[in-house]
């Protein structure tokens, strides 16, 4: 009984869930949108009450790596927990230690933050250097489109000619769009056909089962 | 009561497409698939991985399973299990990181799993699955810190990314190893394009089933998404060519 | 063949160096590039210009840490812009980070003369994405009892004309997120509020297809639009600061495809004839 519970009992929950709000999707029948909506503020406290279930798995990993003290770099997870430890008094807390939390989310976190992120900046000129060559039809409009679209994006391409901005316009919304409704339907498809598996427990290899 | 027939009849025409295909191969059908490079060359980069000695470091992404995008992670997480069995034969590694606690929970039960279907599940470890960040930056810079102390020898980021994707390609590049990534966010996939070795693009990423089991299911599946796709390219272009005629009636009912 | 491990790339990091000298050379030493004022930025002016006092506008910060050079000053300025014209606001965040973000504008506008509870109220983050807000624009005050502050929402004049979606004129989405794209415009259309997007430049293309649509009002695309914005407000920041910088680094890249081909076309295609 155990093992079927464990098997089958989050494949119909899954389904009955499921059906109720897709079905409130398209039909209007107040009692099913009360449990529909129901449904959904449920999801809103689980995905809420899964960030304090990371803190803690990140807490305990950490922990027993300094009390093992058997890798070099025990001193990191020192650093780690003492990190989110400020931070988490210091945004609980917020009304008590209010500049506190200014300062760290704005000195600390948000630089830290923008820093990682500048590095697409860097990546992305490697990328552009080492993959961007005219070997061929496909390589030609790849330079085109980067090219046309970047210079249109800053203001030194209206300073050049200012049929670049209207260049750049013209690649987002042609060929561009083309493209993104082409993945755009196909992805949806991918999508509702994965989805319609796990619904209806045809796909179960992404919870363990066969 | 019935907000809309349009949406509903599509919707439900679409899923009996689905299911009538599925069903057709489970009684014995067959449909041809064509090759997709970058997953004929996951044995090739869990093998690369374990001539070096190395371990094969993968992610679904950042992502959520219960948002929109969650169908890709849930189809990252599929493809995971097909990489972790084919590692586990070899007695290669899989270091694997997540962004969120659902997808936690997801890829241990499918790695351990998948280990014991290939008959090695001595090879799993509970420290090759780490938990390190929703906050996206965070899990960049810690997946990329990670990719370079174990010097992975592949990488497979297949899923549901955002603006880290690159980086965190980028810095596996950088490492030697083999870059397989895939997915169905289109701001992502040129720039995953333009730093992997081979690249899943959109729809791709939900052929992985199909492609190493070859169960009727996924490939039933597979098959009635090719038939909706059909359908949809025949709407866009009559319809396209029915309204350069100032006929808008299918433009019209699709509207509703 | 044995499998090799990678060898050093020092041309890589010439690369990096290019790259942050030609940030940092016009951020030291203006260019004064002239940015002139395109349609997209246009759009979104234009609309909230038509904006008055009987009109609510939903503003929602659905960005992160690392987004916030390019999003917070479009967030800014629809926000100051909307306040300008006698519209009300109200902000929700549906991002942690965000959260901070949608306060930052509350207070800067508090601080231009916006009367908190009457003219702008801030309610503050608004868990589960689409889910979180498919509830919130069905019944505002069951998702939200409070604002951020804790103050019932019955005790704030602003929200007692604010229910329900249809409550809003306009929905003006500042995101990173492609997802937002996705579902803002599913979730909006019973309602009928108009829906402006401000996104990252990443996110710019995939925005395309609602804006061509009409599903998406009008959109602000990165940095470059914020700067125009910014311009039209007669009010420069560090948008418009970041310009020449923004124009250095995209001139280097598109020298180096330059390079790179003539490299390619002059020695490697040579050595394979």
């Amino acid at each position: 009984m155990k093992l079927t519970l464990e098997r089958n009992l989050p494949l119909v929950a899954a389904f009955l869930i499921g059906v109720i709000i897709v079905v409130a999707y398209f039909v209007d029948i107040p009692q099913l949108t009360r449990v529909s909506t129901e449904l959904r503020n449920w999801a809103v406290i689980i995905t809420a009450f899964t960030m304090g279930i990371g803190l803690v798995n990140l807490s305990s990993v950490h922990v027993k790596r300094i009390a093992a003290m058997n890798r070099k770099d025990w001193y990191n997870s020192v650093l780690l927990l003492a990190a989110m430890g400020t931070m988490f008094v210091a945004t609980y807390y917020q009304k008590s230690f209010e500049s506190l939390f200014k300062y760290l989310f704005d000195n600390v976190y948000g630089p830290l933050g923008t820093a990682m992120m500048s590095l697409v900046m860097f990546g992305m000129a490697v990328t552009c250097y080492r993959g961007f060559k005219l070997k061929n039809l496909d390589g030609f409009f790849i330079v085109f489109g980067a090219v046309a679209t970047m210079l249109g994006n800053a203001p030194v391409g209206a300073a050049i000619s200012k049929y670049i901005p209207a260049l750049s316009d013209w690649v987002y919304k042609i060929p561009n769009v083309a493209g993104q409704r082409g993945i755009l339907i196909s992805s949806a498809v991918g999508a509702l056909a994965v989805g319609l598996r796990v619904l209806v427990g045809l796909e179960r290899r992404h919870i363990g089962l066969d | 009561m019935i907000k809309s027939y349009v949406p509903i009849v599509l919707f439900l025409l679409s899923c009996g497409v689905i299911l009538g295909w599925v069903r057709r191969l489970s009684s014995g059908g067959t449909y041809p698939l064509r090759r997709i490079a970058a997953l004929d060359a996951v044995t090739e980069a869990i093998g690369r991985a374990t001539e070096l000695g190395r371990p094969v470091f993968f992610t679904a992404g950042i992502r959520d399973v219960a948002t929109s995008e969650g169908m890709q992670v849930v189809a990252g997480v599929e493809m995971l299990s097909y990489v972790a069995e084919k590692a586990a034969e070899y007695g290669t590694r899989v270091i694997a990181t997540v962004a969120n606690q659902n997808v936690f929970a997801m890829t241990a039960e499918v790695l351990q799993v998948a280990y014991k279907r290939a008959g090695h599940p001595e090879v799993y470890r509970e420290d090759d699955i780490r938990f390190l960040s929703p906050a996206q930056m965070a899990y960049a810079a810690g997946t990329i810190a990670i990719m370079r102390r174990e010097k992975i020898g592949a990488s497979f980021l297949v899923g549901g990314f955002a603006g880290e994707a690159m980086i965190m390609a980028d810095a596996a590049v950088e490492t030697g190893a083999i870059q397989i990534s895939g997915t169905a966010r289109m701001a992502q996939l040129p720039l995953l394009v333009a730093v992997s070795d081979y690249c899943l693009l959109g729809e791709e990423i939900f052929a992985t089933g199909a492609y190493f089991s070859g169960s009727p299911v996924s490939v039933g599946s597979l098959a009635g998404q090719d038939v909706l796709k059909l359908v949809a390219g025949a709407l866009v272009l009559g319809g396209s060519l029915l309204a350069t005629m100032n006929i808008t009636f299918v433009k019209d009912l699709l509207g509703k | 063949m044995t499998a090799q491990p990678a060898k050093p790339q020092h041309w890589r990091r010439i690369i990096h160096l290019l790259v942050f000298l030609s940030m940092l050379i016009p951020l030291l030493r203006p260019l004064g590039i002239p940015i002139p004022i395109g349609e997209t930025s246009r759009a979104v002016y234009d609309y909230i210009q038509a904006l008055g006092p009987a009109d609510v506008l939903l503003v929602s910060s659905n960005f992160s840490v690392p987004q916030a050079p390019e999003c917070l000053p479009q967030m800014t300025c629809v926000t100051l812009h909307a306040l300008s014209r006698g519209a009300k606001i109200v902000v929700i965040a549906s991002s942690a980070d965000g959260a901070r973000y949608a306060t930052t504008v509350t207070e800067l506008a508090v601080d231009e003369g916006a009367r908190y509870g009457t003219d702008i109220v801030l309610l503050g983050f608004l868990p589960g994405e689409e889910a979180g807000v498919s509830a919130f624009l069905a019944d505002v005050h069951r998702t939200f009892a409070t604002d951020q502050e804790g103050t019932p929402l019955a005790n704030l004049p602003l929200m007692q004309t604010v229910h329900t979606g249809s409550d809003f004129k306009g929905v003006s989405v500042t995101t990173a997120s492609a997802n937002d794209m996705d579902f803002w415009p599913r979730q909006l259309q019973k309602y009928g509020a108009a829906l402006i997007m401000a996104s990252q430049a990443s996110s710019w293309p995939k925005l395309q297809p609602y804006l061509r649509s009409g599903q998406v009002t009008a959109g602000l695309n990165g940095q470059r639009d914020a700067a125009e914005y910014e311009l039209l407000l007669h009010r420069p920041a560090s948008s418009v600061a970041a310009m020449d910088a923004t124009s250095g680094a995209y001139l280097l890249i598109v020298a180096l495809v330059v390079a790179s081909n003539v490299a390619y076309f002059v020695f490697e295609r040579r050595k394979g004839r």
